[in-house]
């Protein structure tokens, strides 16, 4: 276990670094930089003034050098500065990312909370009422647009019924605990829409298929309860393919985190990577692809020991390939 | 399964029961302004930037800035130097021997107004201003328009709140400090150690809530990095006492979330300068305008579309002319705009003194569009686009910001008009980053870019049309004029409206300039963008300006209507 821990760890840092050239290409390669953005909404810039703000920002050099520069000093702990926000990127992204993980973590309680009762309930009768149900809700989890649901969300509970804010983290000037749960029950509820949906159609998917297998009749044959049936002998072997979705939705949920922090004013990691993007941050984009990249590693690994924790027959070791 | 669920329902009633209720009090001791974006740094000097502008106009006031009626007004001077009152003066710029070099110099002096203090108390004095000349003009303190403060050659200080401005120059902006913004030399100075550093060290940025930093009637008392800002009164501020306690402004970037937090209770205003955009506004007065206030207000943001010179096609005057004919400016924007963007003949703003009535303007004419395009030679008509006698199709392509929705509806009424006098347009867009980045930047669009400038009142135009500020790889692609317009005429009228201080002249001036630069066209003029305020109805005194300097520079005669105060 720790071998491979070790090994699968080495391998994540080696594709962090090259995650880190080929990101940092990118944006260099993208067009413009951060003066030819201030220049396009200033008629008044000189050429001068351009020549002066590009060496000062050092967007003169070769790219190999501003790599170079920029790797010595993130070996060291600095991950430079932000322009956009004009502060350490450490002191940007930090406070983000534990919102945002806050939020993805709350939505992924939420959405295994959910999905898995509902799985079994519609995977022990298919065809039943509750089972179409459950389908149709599923179908339009995942057919809904997050922004609409957000809006949707927002006019609801928010505009209507006034139960809960529409928006941002906190009350300005209260920041207590309830007030603070008050302002995640709506976004945490639209990051959650979808995760429900996919989780409970291929629990559903994976729990009728297991239900069928010759073990489980057996169980029945020899008089098992039914609840030992469907949550010791069933639940457990259809979770092996539900754990593999969810480390990947966990990954992605950093791109439904953009719309939901955007729409409701919620300062996460998602929309501080687009904006960084989009306004030619180098250092902020960087790191925070870097994250998400290490976000989405880390659930890779954490599946990998999962499977050996809910199956102990599958061997870590044997993924490797060793 | 039923225990569950009931159980989960249980909670959830529960657990909304017992959460704060979330409408705000009745009382309106704060008022809470939401708008779109959140400025990079509250430091005045450092990135021009229109929401932290809006944001300062509450806390830090400048020496002068335009006003509602877009004349410069003093704020923290006691009157704008003139060669009447004798605040400003001539002088001969000397050569190293001492000889005259026949050009002139012109020294303004300004007197800071008496009672004007930073937030903590301390006065505001010449300290400040030498202070800030100082952070201002070096090159590695990052300030993007460097230029207000290098203009300025020396400053002679008379005693604590009576400087003068020398500087070698004499121009028609001779008796207005620009953007000269002022900084509290007693707080400041230890960040400006390393100039290079200053950016990143601003007390502005490490401390905004620092009562010295402000000088206005509110000061900055919290700041929660992309989320919100809280304005307190200023208690040191000796000028119109503002009706608010608190001012909150919250950004909420999505529109549609913005529009459902004013709805909710939890934000009272948006921000007209960076709100809504105006269809928005207007689908949002259809559907709520009973109960709001809306007030649309043109100003300083010119929509046009860029030609690119060194296209054959548009090399041809008749051609551009005939294009601008085709186009039902009029019928575009009141069908779009419901009449609120008023059609752009030029680059001057009616609003702005400068403008000149009389310019040459293109009515929409179909006939003489097709007869101009006659005459240039494109004579064939082939499946309804017209065609050279040896083939060539007039065909064009218009490029602007992809995802913006306006600009994207524009360019396809604009296609379908130009197709009705055979000229074919094609549509390609880019981000915004790629568009103004690189193909607005180094001319990489091969025939229209449609975009906006932003500008203040009487701005000269010297980096847009200038030949010297066409953008090449030679000059590293600096300078704005993307169009590559080269006029000998246009350069020799900007030259002479700088120099020129005498405002009738210069009015003479710009009619010619106004008159040559629609005789000419290197762009087609579309609109002057409007800004649209959404006021609660009990919001009273805001009076939007149209230009750069925002409505909040007035905020002190904002009031509650509702208040029997």
């Amino acid at each position: 276990m720790s071998a491979f821990l070790v090994r699968r760890l080495g391998q994540a840092l080696l594709v962090l670094w090259l995650m880190s050239f080929v990101t940092y290409g990118l944006l260099v390669l993208m067009p413009g930089d951060p003066v030819d953005l201030m220049m396009a909404g200033d008629p008044d810039m000189t050429a001068a003034d351009v020549v002066r703000l590009k060496t000062l920002y050092g967007l003169d050099r070769p790219f190999l050098e501003r790599y170079g520069t920029w790797l010595s000093a993130a070996l060291q702990g600095d991950f430079g500065y932000s322009r956009l926000f004009a502060a350490p990127v450490t002191e940007v992204l930090a406070p983000r990312l534990l919102n945002s993980m806050l939020l993805m973590g709350l939505a992924f309680a939420l959405a295994v909370a959910i999905a898995l009762p509902a799985s079994v309930l519609a995977a022990r009768n298919p065809g039943s009422l509750a089972d179409r149900a459950i389908n149709l809700l599923c179908f339009a989890g995942i057919s809904v647009p997050p922004f609409w649901l957000a809006l949707l969300l927002i006019l609801l509970f928010a505009v209507t019924l006034g139960l809960f804010p529409a928006s941002g983290m906190t009350t300005i000037g209260d920041g207590g605990i309830a007030d603070r749960a008050a302002h995640l029950v709506l976004p945490v509820v639209t990051l959650a829409a979808a995760s429900i949906a996919q989780y409970t159609r291929h629990g559903r998917a994976a729990m009728v298929e297991v239900l069928r297998e010759d073990y489980i009749r057996t169980a029945r044959a020899k008089g098992a309860p039914e609840r030992a049936i469907l949550w010791r002998h069933g639940f457990r072997n259809a979770l092996i393919p539900l754990v593999t979705i969810m480390a990947l939705d966990f990954g992605a949920l950093f791109s439904g985190a953009l719309i939901t922090e955007t729409m409701f004013a919620y300062l996460g990691m998602g929309k501080t990577i687009y904006d960084a993007v989009m306004g030619n941050d180098f250092n902020l984009a960087l790191v925070g692809l870097l994250l998400a990249t290490t976000v989405t590693l880390a659930a890779n690994i954490a599946a990998d020991v999962a499977y050996g924790l809910i199956d102990p027959r599958i061997r870590l070791t044997a993924r490797t390939g060793t | 399964m039923r225990r569950p669920i009931k159980l989960f329902a249980l909670c959830l009633i529960l657990l909304a029961a017992s959460l704060p209720p979330t409408r705000p009090a009745e009382a309106r001791e704060q008022l809470v302004i939401g708008m779109t974006q959140f400025p990079t740094t509250l430091n005045p000097m450092i990135d021009a930037m229109l929401v932290k502008t809006y944001v300062l106009g509450m806390a830090q006031r400048q020496i002068a800035i335009f006003g509602h009626d877009w004349e410069p007004v003093c704020l923290w001077c006691t009157e704008l130097p003139t060669f009447e009152n004798k605040r400003a003066k001539r002088f001969p710029i000397l050569d190293a021997a001492g000889n005259p070099t026949g050009r002139e110099g012109v020294r303004t002096t300004y007197t800071i107004k008496p009672g004007a203090f930073w937030g903590d108390g301390t006065p505001i004095t010449t300290k400040d201003v030498l202070f800030s000349w100082e952070v201002g003009k070096h090159p590695e303190t990052g300030v993007s328009d460097i230029s207000t403060y290098q203009d300025i050659a020396e400053i002679e200080i008379e005693d604590e709140r009576t400087f003068t401005f020398v500087r070698n120059k004499i121009d028609y902006r001779y008796n207005t400090p620009g953007d000269f913004d002022l900084l509290p030399a007693h707080l400041e100075r230890d960040a400006f150690a390393v100039p290079r550093e200053y950016k990143n060290r601003t007390l502005y940025k490490t401390a905004p809530a620092t009562p010295g930093l402000y000088n206005g009637p509110y000061r900055v008392s919290e700041v929660s990095e992309g989320a919100y800002i809280v304005l307190e009164r200023n208690e040191h501020w000796q000028g119109k006492r503002p009706v608010f306690d608190r001012v909150v402004v919250k950004t909420i970037e999505k529109t549609a979330a913005l529009e459902a937090n004013l709805l909710s209770g939890a934000i009272d205003y948006i921000a007209g300068e960076a709100g809504l955009t105006l269809d928005q506004a207007l689908g949002f007065a259809k559907r709520h305008g009973d109960a709001f206030d809306v007030i649309y207000k043109p100003g300083l943001i010119y929509e046009h579309i860029e030609l690119n010179l060194d296209n054959p096609v548009l090399a041809d005057i008749r051609v551009r002319r005939a294009l601008l004919h085709a186009i039902d400016r009029q019928a575009l924007s009141d069908r779009l705009f419901a009449g609120n963007q008023p059609v752009a003949h030029g680059a001057v703003n009616p609003l702005d003194w400068a403008y000149h009535k009389g310019l040459p303007k293109y009515d929409f004419d179909p006939e003489r569009a097709k007869a101009l395009l006659e005459e240039a030679g494109w004579t064939e008509m082939k499946s309804g686009v017209r065609h050279k006698p040896d083939g060539t199709k007039l065909s064009l392509e218009i490029m602007t910001t992809s995802g913006n929705r306006i600009r994207e509806l524009v360019e396809q009424v604009l296609q379908n008009y130009w197709k009705q006098v055979g000229v074919e347009v094609t549509i390609r867009n880019e981000p915004a980053r790629v568009f103004f980045g690189e193909t607005v930047r180094k001319r990489k669009f091969p025939a229209m870019a449609m975009f906006a400038w932003l500008s203040a009142p009487e701005a000269l135009p010297k980096t847009t049309l200038y030949s010297t500020s066409i953008p090449t790889e030679a000059n590293n692609w600096s300078g704005q004029n993307a169009t590559g317009y080269r006029s000998a005429e246009m350069d020799r009228l900007i030259d002479a409206i700088e120099v020129e201080l005498d405002q009738e002249k210069r009015r003479a001036l710009w009619a010619e300039q106004q008159t040559l630069y629609a005789t000419d066209l290197p762009v087609l003029p579309l609109y002057f963008r409007s800004d649209a305020y959404i006021l609660p109805k009990w919001l009273k005194g805001l009076r939007p300006t149209g230009h750069k300097y925002s409505s909040t520079y007035w905020i002190e005669q904002w009031r509650d209507s509702s208040d029997a105060n």
